[in-house]
């Protein structure tokens, strides 16, 4: 069997009869043939293939786009309103607000949008288009595929859930270790403050002392909340929570908070020096998760060293904000350095490190545009952050 | 004769709070911040009883208690949840300690003294 395109034309005598007709035969056999498996290609893929004219507002569809809305091809309207109506109501007013932007011009046509199909129900399609556009600019045809991505968005949806549980696990795995010093932390100024009563009790006319008295009570009953707020902010949920502007500095604090408890026992000495006036876009809970994994480190690997510091330093530089956290460490030799943000990998012997706090440190510095690394060609060990500056 | 007690513990306010309640005419109470110190000051004068905190700068009073050699009843201070030593201590008082306890503990080493 052949495909043959045919052409002709009638020549008719001087009485306006027809005489003859020529014309040409064209075998288009193999065009068909390429047409049919370009679209068994699109079909075995999943891809479906469309064309949207904006100024009538006439769609085209090929045969897999009525498979992907699980639409029979009668009861297509080949208007643009077929694809709105397939839309979710959650989905319709972003997609519609994408596809306006691309005709505008300004933005390409690349989403993922929602579509109620009747057999299948709620289904993810990602569309990405072309548009051809006139001699003054308008948007003349758009051209466009899509293709059911559903598996693929409900695989990230159940990562990205499996990775809030982890860092949320990793978050109360470094609570557990922080919990022994917390006990004593709160135990120590109550025990100040059950001094103090006694003190006020054997003594109730000296009006002097006991005013002091009550200061030191004041000043212990603020140790114990700034460690109980420390304590219930890092444990609570960090998903769905709004990324807000937040001073890093103040997270910083935050975060020592509950660290400098092991590092007073060890002996440790942190400074801070802030020279940043800028402010970071984040979730705090994360990032204050992400310092006291960073500070907690540096602990941990100088807590044998002769010389214990570890000093904090935050600055400017043009749209970004860096923070150094530097210890008295010798340095990461050149053999784990590659190694350091690996899943499981630690150098802290078995049951004293899960080997996931630097790479879920890692993970939500990423989540957070920042980025973290190992500072070279200095004699101590230093991790380097660079977060994007707030545009606010 | 007087009572020698000494106690060791890194909170300031701790020592100042039990030196001034505790001391008497039958008690001399000297404190210590710093673990070394009192290791140290505890080979001159023996103590006729000894309070030691438990979480200690870079030592714990397990540690301390062990490398004091000494025969003078010991009793642990700690505001752990739970601690585990090797040294036999006399008693372990949880913080918040209660001043009562400590008042009996103190009478009745004067007691066994005298």
């Amino acid at each position: 069997m052949k495909f043959v395109r045919a052409i002709g034309n009638v020549q008719k005598n001087n009485r306006g009869q027809p005489i003859r007709l020529i014309g040409t035969c064209q075998d288009l056999t193999k065009v068909t043939q390429l047409e049919t498996e370009n679209q068994f290609i699109l079909d075995s893929l999943g891809i479906g293939v469309w064309k949207f004219n904006p100024v009538d507002q006439s769609l085209y569809w090929d045969k897999s786009m009525y498979r992907l809305f699980d639409i029979h091809e009668e009861d297509f309207s080949g208007h643009y309103e077929a694809w709105e109506n397939s839309l979710t109501p959650e989905a319709k007013t972003r997609a519609v607000e994408e596809l306006n932007q691309a005709l505008s011009g300004v933005k390409d046509f690349d989403t993922v949008f929602e579509i109620y199909t009747k057999k299948r129900g709620k289904r993810f399609i990602s569309g990405k288009g072309i548009i051809s556009r006139d001699a003054n600019g308008n948007p003349s045809v758009m051209y466009g595929v899509n293709m059911d991505v559903t598996e693929k968005v409900n695989m990230e949806k159940s990562l990205k859930e499996a990775e809030v549980k982890l860092i949320h696990t990793s978050r109360l795995a470094s609570l557990g270790e922080l919990s022994a010093g917390v006990a004593h932390e709160i135990n120590n100024p109550l025990a100040i403050i059950n001094g103090a009563i006694e003190l006020m009790k054997k003594n109730p006319n000296d009006v002097v002392k006991n005013a002091e008295r009550l200061e030191t009570i004041s000043k212990s009953k603020e140790r114990i909340s700034k460690i109980l707020n420390g304590l219930k902010k890092f444990s609570r949920a960090s998903e769905g929570a709004a990324l807000k502007d937040c001073s890093l500095i103040d997270l910083i604090h935050e975060s020592l908070s509950l660290t400098e408890i092991i590092a007073r026992e060890k002996s440790v000495t942190i400074t801070v020096d802030n020279q940043s006036v800028q402010k970071i876009q984040c979730n705090d809970i994360e990032i204050e998760q992400a310092l006291i994994n960073l500070i907690s480190n540096a602990i941990d690997a100088i807590k044998q060293l002769n010389e214990r510091w570890i000093k904090i330093s935050i600055h400017d530089d043009l749209d970004f904000i860096v923070l150094r956290i530097m210890d008295s460490g010798q340095g990461i030799s050149k053999e784990i350095e590659h190694k350091l943000f690996d899943p499981f990998f630690t150098t802290k012997v078995v049951g004293e490190g899960t080997g996931l706090g630097l790479s879920i440190t890692k993970g939500i510095l990423n989540d957070h545009k920042a980025s973290i690394h190992l500072v070279s060609g200095i004699s101590n060990t230093c991790f380097e952050i660079k977060f994007p500056a707030s545009k606010v | 004769m007087k009572l020698n007690v000494f106690f060791l513990d890194d909170e300031i306010d701790l020592c100042e709070q039990f030196q001034e309640f505790f001391s008497s005419e039958q008690i001399a109470i000297t404190v210590f911040t710093d673990p070394l110190k009192a290791i140290e000051e505890s080979k001159h004068q023996k103590p006729d009883l000894f309070f030691i905190d438990y979480r200690l700068p870079n030592t714990n009073g397990d540690l301390v208690a062990l490398s004091l050699n000494q025969t003078a009843p010991m009793y642990l201070l700690t505001g752990e949840i739970s601690v585990n030593v090797y040294y036999p201590f006399k008693g372990i008082l949880v913080k918040p300690y209660d001043f009562k306890q400590i008042q009996e503990i103190l009478d009745l080493e004067i007691q066994e003294k005298n």
